[in-house]
């Protein structure tokens, strides 16, 4: 029979996948998911209260004409306007501002769920949602979320699409201990709060839903009206993770969300950093087992966004040897990093983007 | 018809959710369809704006009941773009702003508003703590009624009516005495 033998549905062989450069997920470092990387060629869609397209810290990176604006009528019918909309509040300003900062070559467009009526807005945002997916956005940013459960199924639904039609999403947690939809579910990658004032400089939370930590508290952000403020909450957390995923998707294009998930488990602070320690107790030459390696970021420094810690944040030592022939980057090249924020208000304001721009390199 | 009087179980959470800040003000405002009204105004600066209504499409409160999402901010002194919605009506609007939204089951009805923190910054501590009390309010709001400020009292609305009927007895006349009647039977 051979080729004939019927199959079972989906059923196929096998192929070598192989990632250009990875032998190993120890390789999965920061410098080969984003070095050198700077968002071109990637869509990010931020859904929120609208975004200030002229804001002098956006550069110009919002496509104002192909923004979306979701609102519930009069009639309680969903009505939706392209084009141009402003914001209404000031947050997706902030949110589309963080994205910005980290992938300046990215593009990024508005779909404004919040800020005309008090009524509806799950079913805004949720059309709003919908509407990002059917476009096929690379990232897509939910600094927002519903805590009424009986939106969790229509959420449910629309980020397992989104999943599966190759759209990363990435949502705050709730700031409260209150389960808020859709960051619960394992589609999305859902982020709070680290203590860092590093942007690159996120964690792998090990107890989830909420699946990492980015910086979000007194944060430098920019606002409605032209100027900046600070502001705190996981709000700004999550677009620092869309961000870092707009310049992985930028340089490795043809990673689906759950390997861009993985590249950023494995590019976690913590989870260099337990490499690293690692290495320092003479395991450099070795390489670590799996179940070695997930005890030792167990022991890394993940902290609950309540938890408080001593400023500033402690930096990963020098990167590692490397022991992989390089790719498309050295491995000698730093892994880019801003300068830190600092604390007080006003602040200069830190650049946090990369090296000058590299071609990205398809994968 | 004059509003209702002032809730002190409101005016307690606002009052506990200010001091335990370290706020210097703090506001409740309630939605009533796509508007904001202040139903409780604690400190010098804000105590005048109780009953005040401003849109719900703009500004901190509006965005936190939106949102269903905290929202601390913090800007320089005399920074205008905080001047939306109920901040239009301060005199001065604040250095920061803390707003949370005040939850009932699982929809918001209102946002808590604590205003200027001479100490320094609004904390996640803050935001905790303010979310417990917003907690709370949601929930009085929500045994209050829905637009609890404005809707009058029984007597007043009784009273109301029966001048309406020495006015205009022929049009007013029956619906007071069925009003009157209502009220009596409890």
């Amino acid at each position: 029979m051979g080729d004939q033998r019927p199959l079972p549905a989906f059923s196929r062989e096998s192929q070598v996948l192989r990632l250009p450069g990875v032998d190993n997920l120890e390789d999965l470092s920061p410098e080969w998911a984003w070095g050198g990387s700077t968002g071109a060629g990637v869509r990010v869609a931020v859904i929120d209260s609208g975004i200030e397209a002229d804001h002098p810290d956006l550069e110009g990176c919002v496509d104002v004409d192909a923004g979306v604006h979701v609102r519930v009528g009069a009639d309680g019918d969903l009505v939706e306007t392209t084009g141009y909309h402003h914001d209404s509040f000031g947050h997706g300003t902030a949110c589309a501002g963080i994205i910005h900062g980290l992938a300046p070559e990215a593009r990024l467009t508005s779909v404004k769920v919040l800020g005309v009526g008090l009524a509806g807005q799950a079913a805004a945002f949720l059309r709003g949602l919908a509407w990002a997916v059917d476009e096929g956005f690379d990232v897509i940013n939910l600094s927002l979320g519903t805590t009424r459960r009986d939106w969790a199924l229509p959420f449910h639904e629309i980020c397992d699409r989104a999943y599966f039609q190759n759209a990363f999403i990435v949502t705050a947690a709730n700031n409260v201990q209150r389960a808020s939809y859709p960051s619960l579910f394992a589609a999305v990658a859902s982020v709070a709060c680290n203590l860092s004032d590093d942007p690159y400089r996120f964690h792998f939370n090990p107890e989830p839903p909420t699946e990492f930590l980015a910086p979000g508290v007194d944060i430098e952000v920019a606002w409605k009206g032209g100027g900046r403020l600070v502001a705190t909450g996981n709000s700004y957390a999550a677009p620092h993770l869309a961000g870092i995923a707009a310049l992985v998707r930028s340089k490795h294009s043809r990673l689906r969300p759950f390997q861009v998930k993985t590249a950023l488990w494995a590019c976690a602070a913590n989870v260099v950093d337990a490499r690293q320690r690692a290495g320092r107790f003479g395991q450099s030459t070795q390489r670590m087992t799996s179940s070695r390696a997930t005890a030792a970021f167990r022991a890394a420094d993940v902290r609950s966004p309540t938890e408080r810690s001593p400023r500033p944040d402690r930096r990963p030592p020098p990167p590692p040897v490397d022991r992989q022939p390089s790719d498309q980057v050295s491995r000698t090249d730093p892994v880019p990093r801003a300068d830190p924020v600092p604390r007080t208000d006003p602040v200069p304001r830190a650049d946090p983007r990369p090296p000058p721009p590299r071609r990205p390199s398809a994968t | 018809m004059s509003s209702s009087a002032v809730d002190p179980v409101l005016y307690a959470l606002v009052g506990s959710a200010q001091e335990t800040t370290g706020a210097t003000a703090g506001l409740l405002l309630e939605r009533q369809h796509d508007d904001l009204i202040v139903v409780a105004a604690v400190g010098d600066r804000v105590e005048h704006l109780r009953g005040a209504v401003v849109p719900g499409d703009g500004g901190v409160a509006a965005y936190v009941l939106a949102s269903g999402q905290p929202l601390a901010l913090t800007v320089r002194p005399g920074d205008p773009r905080l001047r939306e919605g109920v901040m239009a009506l301060l005199d001065q609007p604040p250095s920061a702003v803390l707003g949370v939204p005040c939850a009932s089951d699982e929809d918001a009805v209102g946002a808590l508003l604590l205003l200027d923190k001479p100490a320094g910054q609004f904390t996640f501590d803050d935001v905790e703590l303010a979310t417990l009390l917003a907690g709370i309010a949601g929930v009085a709001i929500v045994q209050a009624g829905p637009a609890s400020l404005q809707v009058p009292d029984p007597a007043e609305l009784a009273s109301g009516l029966e001048r309406l009927a020495r006015a205009d007895p022929a049009r007013y006349a029956m619906v007071a005495t069925i009003v009157e009647a209502l009220l009596a039977r409890g």
